[in-house]
């Protein structure tokens, strides 16, 4: 009994770890490491305080994945990001998008 | 019990005793894993701050010399009287409230194979060390130009007392007098900026002393953004007319600076003609941080062979080798590559701790540059791992990405591109430094 008792509290932490883990670590993913770099212009987590660079903090999926997929294009004008876009699959471009649109804000 | 804590999850953990004995070895229970960041700059920083998101419970102890660091880039809008030199200081305060061990003290030495790195003050075991050193300055490239001479003759290419004193002597200068920069071959921390700086002087000369010139003596026979930096010259301070504030001379006529005469600020080319300055300015060539050749991390060039994927060292295990001195392929040695490295590097270390395979992934620069107020142009580029033309596997730009500011861009475009630069300043600096 003892041994079960103890085995089902392991099956238990096991099972909070992974749920903690998700909670507060960011995790691994092509997606995190591909846009990682995205940050060092438009601000940790995507929140611009440097303006005029435009924050991504709270911009749906939707709307960032268009809008990278036209300055890929060169459908839509920029000094800039039409130069970057266009170093990504229209795949990569959508993983960016979504993963910047499921970002969470940054306490500092 | 769903609402459990990771702290109350390690007591717990520890409670249960020998849990590893039943097969569980991949969770150590309550035993953190230890990395050691040395170097605070735009690599180290990035890193510490990126390991402890990607894995909080690790125990990140930042290992930096000064309390206070100065970024180099928008370093020459002090030069030009725009930025204070507190504009351009960061503190650590923002690490130490993200949870990072901060050791302000000089690394004495690095055991790679104890996995130890010792200060003055104290010692720090290892499980994994990420190294980002930055550059040192080649003290014998050019004869006469030692350590001595720059207290006289800055080279202003680490940011802080040196930045001082060539703004102090810029400013002491008479209008009339000769200012001289001296750029060194490739390749070289921040490529675009000895002309950014050039061209950031000329614009304080144009306004307080508008009777100076400024040559650039260039060891190179082209340079970073050289069109869209000549056309900003040509609009803004008179290039190419018999009266232009800015020369410029390459390698095609020999005018690399051989030698330096520090008590006259006298500078001899190769071709063999001299030029005396009023303001000298010597910006020499560079090799790895002194910490990298001290741990064995460097190769002949003077710069550290690192695995393009991880960016650990391809000469001691477990040590990460990030920024300016890393041999990081086509990525260009800035502050931007530096933060994109730091970000990987760290995932890179989690992933391993983990014995978890690293995806694929890629990396962005973005350098901007001053000509003038409001006249800003950038090079950007996206970088994969990947193969060379001649078939060896390194950083490579991706093909049809990136590249410099169309030319010929309006003054809308210029001075976006300036903004920009200042936006960008401030979110990178933020990003790293809180």
């Amino acid at each position: 009994m003892k041994l079960i008792a103890v085995f089902t509290t392991l099956a238990s932490v096991l099972f909070c770890q992974s749920i903690t883990r998700a909670a507060d670590d960011v995790k691994i993913t092509r997606a995190s490491l591909l846009t990682q770099p995205c940050f060092a212009c438009h601000g940790a987590n995507g929140t611009s305080t440097g303006l005029p660079i435009p924050s991504l903090m709270g911009l749906s999926a939707e709307s960032l994945s268009a809008s990278l997929l036209a300055f890929k294009k060169g459908e839509r004008p920029a000094t800039l990001m039409t130069r970057i876009a266009k170093g990504y699959s229209d795949e990569d471009l959508k993983l960016i998008a979504n993963y910047i649109a499921t970002q969470p804000q940054l306490t500092n | 019990m769903a609402q459990i804590s990771r702290r109350n999850f390690l007591k717990l953990g520890a409670g249960l005793g020998s849990l590893s004995l039943l097969g569980i070895p991949s969770l150590s229970f309550g035993a953190a894993a230890k990395v050691v960041v040395i170097g605070g700059g735009s690599g180290g920083a990035t890193a510490a701050r990126y390991l402890k998101r990607y894995d909080p419970s690790i125990e990140v102890t930042l290992i930096e010399r000064h309390e206070t660091y100065y970024t180099c880039y928008m370093s020459n809008e002090v030069l030009s009287g725009d930025r204070t030199m507190e504009q351009i200081s960061f503190g650590y305060d923002g690490l130490k409230k993200a949870g990072i061990n901060v050791v302000i003290d000089e690394v004495t030495k690095v055991d790679p194979a104890a996995k130890k790195v010792t200060t003055a003050k104290g010692e720090f075991a290892y499980d994994k060390l990420i190294v980002s050193p930055g550059t040192d300055l080649k003290w014998d490239a050019i004869e006469g130009y030692t350590e001595e001479a720059s207290k006289d003759i800055p080279h202003a290419w680490k940011a802080g007392e040196q930045t001082k004193i060539l703004r102090a002597q810029l400013e002491a200068m008479t209008d009339g007098g000769v200012v001289v920069i001296t750029a060194p071959a490739n390749p070289f921390r921040c490529p675009p900026g000895p002309y950014e700086r050039a061209s950031l002087i000329a614009q304080y000369l144009k306004e307080k002393k508008p009777k100076s010139k400024l040559i650039i003596l260039d060891a190179k026979p082209n340079f970073a953004k050289q069109d869209l930096f000549m056309q900003g010259w040509e609009k803004l301070y008179g290039y190419k007319t018999d009266n232009s504030l800015i020369s410029w001379r390459g390698l095609e006529d020999q005018a690399n600076v051989t030698k330096v005469d520090a008590a006259t600020r006298t500078v001899t080319t190769e071709f063999g003609d001299t030029v005396k300055a009023d303001v000298l300015n010597i910006i020499p060539a560079q090799k790895a941080g002194k910490l990298a050749f001290d741990i064995g991390l460097t190769a002949d060039s003077g710069w550290c062979p690192v695995d393009f994927k991880t960016f650990e060292s391809t000469k001691h295990k477990d040590i990460y080798v990030i920024g300016d001195a890393c041999i990081a392929g086509a990525m260009p040695k800035s502050g931007y590559s530096a933060n994109s490295q730091g970000k990987t590097a760290a995932a890179a270390v989690v992933a391993s701790l983990r014995s978890i395979e690293l995806p694929e992934t890629s990396h962005i620069n973005t350098c901007y540059s001053l000509v003038g107020k409001s006249y800003g142009i950038s090079v950007a580029g996206v970088y994969q791992v990947g193969k060379t033309e001649d078939g060896k596997t390194s950083i490579i730009a991706v093909k049809d990405a990136g590249g410099v500011s169309a030319k010929d861009g309006d003054d809308n475009v210029r001075a976006t591109e300036a903004a920009y630069a200042h936006g960008w300043y401030k979110n990178i600096t933020t990003e790293m430094f809180g």
